[in-house]
This record gives C-alpha cells, structure tokens and sequence, in this order.
C-alpha cells in the first residue's frame, strides 16, 4: 500500500437534539448545531473562517439561507456557501471544505446540515409526499399520481430486485440488521427491536416499500468542523482524518441500453476515493450510508466494491452487516432506524465510529466509508476517514 | 408542477414547449416520443438535445405504442386526496419497442398480476375533460 497522509481533519461535531415534533426553524437548529461543532472543537466563534450550508432539496432556500453567517454570529469569513446537490451535499461540503483548506482559501470551516419538515400541521408524508421531478420530467409525473420520493425509488428497488431475484425477504434483513444497530445508539429513534415478521406484516407505503423500508425522518442539524489534517492532533478531540473522496453522477438516461435504477454513481464515487487514499475495500472496516429506503444499501454495499454485485442480498440476509457481522454497515442505525437527515446522517456516524469512542456500537475503524447520494439515487459522494494521520 | 387551477380533480400537466407534443399526442391517441434526426436516437419525452450525440434537432415523432413493462410500484396510501379512489395503484416505466421509457399507469390487470417483461400496449383514459391520458394495457 502506498503511503498517503491525511488531506484534511474533521476535528468538531456538533448536533441539535433530534425530534418528531416541531422545536425550532432550520436556521435555529443550524445555529444550535455549529455552536456545538465549534465548542466540541475547543474552538472560538472567531476562529472559524468559512461556513458551508446543506438544506433539504424540498425546503426553501430562505429556510436556511446565506444569512446563516448573521444568525450564528460568524463574522470574516473567507469561505460562505450553501451546497447544492441534494442528498450528497453532507458529504460534498466536507470535500469542498478540505479543498478550501488545502489550497488556503480559508483554515477553519463549518459545515452545516439542518432540516425541519415536521412543522405544526405538516407531517413528514405531507412534507415528502409531492410530485417531485425526480424523473426528470416536470409536468409528465403529476398526472401519472407518481407523487414522492418513496415512488421513484420504489421504482428502482423494483427493478434491481428483479435483476439479482432478491425479495421482501432482502429487504426485510437490511431493515431488521439495522434495527439492532439503533438498540445499542442513544441517538437512534427506533427503540425497539425488529423481527422480519414486523417488517412484512408493516402495510406497505409504496410496493415493494414496507413501512421498516423508509427512512425516518426528524427535524435537526448537523454540523462539523474541517481544518487542516496538521493541527488535528492539537485539538481536544480524537482526529478524524480524510483520507479520499470521490463522487460519482452517471446521469439518467431513460431508454434501452441502461440501467439507470441499478448502475448508479456510487461504483464511481467510491473507485476515485479508494484510489486517492491508496486503499481497496476490502480494507474499508465499516461503511456508514444515506439509506433513505432499504435496498439503497444492498446497492451501495454492491457498488461500494465489498460484495459483488447480486450478492448483497444473501451477505445481508446472513447477517453480515448486523452487530457481529463480518462488514458493520449504518451502525448507528442508518436512516431507517437511527434518523433521517439526509447527507448528515451518514456524516455525523461516520465521524463518530472514526473517533472510536462510539460506546457499544463501536466497532474496528482504521477505514471508515462514509456516502450520501442525492435525486432518485442519482448524485453520489463518499469520503474515508481514519484515525490515522498516516495510511 | 401541475396545473392546479385548471386541475378538474386532476392534477393537469402545465404545458410547455418541452412537452406540449406530447400531450397533444394524447389527444389524438398517439404515442409521441423524440428521435435524433442526426444519428438515430430514440429519445424518452422530453429532450432539448439529444443525450447521445448532442444534436439539437430532436423533432417528435409517433411510436408505435409497442412496449413492456420495464418496472413498476404500487401505492398503497394516496399522497393527494384526488387519487383516494385509485388506491392501490400502479405506476410505471414502460420499455416502448423503439426504445424509450415512458412513465404511465398501467390498467386493466390486478396489480398482484404485473410482471417486468410482460407485454404491453397503449390505451387513453380521460382521467380530467381534456386529459385522456397515455396508460397501458396487456397487450
Ligand atoms: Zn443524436
């Protein structure tokens, strides 16, 4: 293996609480979470010189926007952004941010994620529950009743289930595997265990979606800090160092020939990042996914390079990625049973694991992958992160 | 992204010069869909260029209507009050002979019955006055 040092160091997390009901606005919650990212760093409000912003792609862009600076009391910066590409914007803002960092754009950078669809009289099936141009083709899905996210990855489940003869039974493991990951993360919503009948006596939201197939989304914030990988080792805590990262987006194309709902971007994200860290994926210990619906992961565990592809299915069902599995996978519950923010959640577990101070759910964290993708599976981007400032 | 105050009880498609051929087509019973007219491309509605070779001339011209089921979802709870009669319904993606996929509801089967691969062809059901809308049947 080739030696590689560190690019840049995730060295503060910050997170609101995490609630079903509503609390406070997204630019609170924003506020709350950076001033705790920047306290867990051992930091001054004054010392950060660059805020990155990642809102919800179905909230306003006023909902959190650039005047984040003001609301949180930043002021100099250097750098000031919101991200845009949808889900994988949690992981595209701590990219963008060690390329700041390295070409000395700015030193000290926060990166925020915040969302608040639970609003008084608004549940999340109505704040996810629109006609969305997640085909690409606004004004042709309304009248075909194809309303929500939930569908359109409906739509890509359907298909990759058909490719590899994977069934509910696949599904239902991811979603059960997960589960016991939430019983041992103080963070995860889902409290209680998870058995396949549940699953598959859960009435169906949109075929082959069982209810334990969707993700469980909550109003909160997550926020990091990103400085130079050579100061880490003088904060407070444990380095959280990066490694590689890459992105992937193969675009869709919607006729014979492709395979859009299966040949997603995450084969590329992650062959750019594994080859900037000089590592493959057989050495990745742990990999912390957006896993909004269930078969996004056995995709991902595909594409990702840890088994090969149609093999995700029986690796899942074998229990590989529950607790005392060979590949732990979403171990702070994932989005199905930890909690749904978007490209925060995959962020906020991946640096945990990679602190190694993740109490009973820790597990080996040399090399931890850590992906959030965006659209209908379309935008992906991953990062491996180490505790060592030296691979 | 729909047309709410002309929605009849259904959420009406707001025409544009992007896709107004092809719910034009509807209207006469025809299958409308775009080829490349500079290499050959069959092309998914609704394209400004043609995603192959980056031809700008990509007139709409008639399918045959000929498909297959290429994938699909059932709904089991409506996320709009105007589709609470149709639950459980389908929506999918269907394979047209020529090679583009369109987005449709596919009727006269029981959703128990869909299978990716079965044969398909076109029928038009005004779901709203002015809308006979493109869904497919066994064919
Ligand atoms: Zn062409």
């Amino acid at each position: 293996m080739a030696k590689t040092e560190a690019m840049s160091a995730i060295v503060g997390l910050g997170m609101s609480d995490l609630s079903r009901e509503y609390t406070h606005t997204s630019w609170q919650l924003a506020v709350i979470a950076i001033h705790r990212a920047i306290k867990d760093a051992g930091l001054n409000k004054d010392d950060i010189d660059g805020l990155l912003i990642n809102k919800s792609p179905v909230a306003s862009l006023s909902s959190l926007p650039m005047d984040l600076q003001d609301y949180a009391g930043l002021k100099d910066l250097r750098l000031n952004n919101v991200v845009e590409a949808e889900g994988s914007s949690g992981v595209q803002m701590v990219q963008q941010a060690t390329m700041a960092v390295q070409s000395g754009l700015a030193s000290t950078i926060v990166c925020v994620f915040a969302d608040a669809p639970i609003q008084p009289g608004v549940s999340t099936q109505t704040a996810f529950g629109m006609p969305l141009p997640l085909m690409g083709k606004t004004g042709i899905e309304a009248p075909t009743a194809l309303y929500g996210p939930v569908a359109a990855y409906g739509l890509g489940a359907r298909r990759y289930m058909h490719k590899y003869g994977y069934t509910e039974d696949h599904l239902g493991a991811v979603a059960v595997s997960q589960r016991q990951w939430a019983l041992k993360s103080p963070l995860a919503m889902m409290k209680k265990p998870l058995t396949m009948e549940d699953h598959h006596n859960s009435p169906y939201v949109v075929e082959p979606f069982h209810l334990f197939d969707c993700s469980f989304p909550v109003n909160g914030a997550v926020a990091v800090v990103v400085t130079a990988a050579e100061r880490a080792k003088d904060m407070p805590t444990p380095p959280v160092y990066v490694h590689g990262m890459g992105q992937g987006h193969r675009g869709v194309t919607n006729r014979r020939g492709f395979e859009p709902e299966v040949n997603v971007g995450a084969k590329l994200a992650g062959e750019r990042a594994y080859e900037m860290a000089g590592v493959t994926p057989a050495d990745i210990d742990v990999a912390e996914f957006y896993d909004a619906f269930s078969y996004c992961t056995l995709l991902q565990l595909e594409l990702y390079g840890f088994v090969p592809e149609g093999g995700a299915g029986e690796f899942v069902a074998d229990g590989q990625i529950a607790p005392g599995g060979s590949f732990p996978t979403n171990t702070g519950g994932g989005q199905l049973s930890g909690y749904y923010l978007q490209g925060g959640t995959p962020l906020s577990e991946g640096v945990m694991q990679t602190r190694g101070n993740s109490g009973e759910r820790q597990v080996k964290n040399d090399l931890v992958l850590s992906a959030a993708y965006g659209g209908r599976m379309q935008f992906h981007a991953c990062m491996i992160t180490s505790p060592h400032y030296t691979l | 992204m729909f047309d709410i105050e002309n929605s009849q009880g259904w959420p009406m498609p707001v025409l544009d010069d992007l896709n107004r051929p092809l719910f034009e087509g509807m209207k006469e019973g025809k299958v409308m869909v775009q080829k490349c007219d500079d290499c050959g491309t069959w092309l998914a509605p609704s394209a400004f260029i043609c995603e192959a070779c980056g031809s700008e001339n990509v007139p709409w011209v008639e399918a045959s209507g000929k498909g297959e089921l290429y994938t699909y979802v059932v709904y089991h709870r409506a996320y709009a009050p105007e589709f609470e009669s149709m639950v459980p319904y389908n929506v999918a993606l269907i394979e047209l002979e020529e090679g583009p996929r369109v987005l449709a509801n596919v009727v006269g089967i029981a959703n128990e019955d869909l299978q990716i691969g079965m044969a398909l062809k076109p029928v038009f059901q005004e779901v709203a006055a002015g809308l006979p809308l493109l869904r497919f049947e066994p064919a």
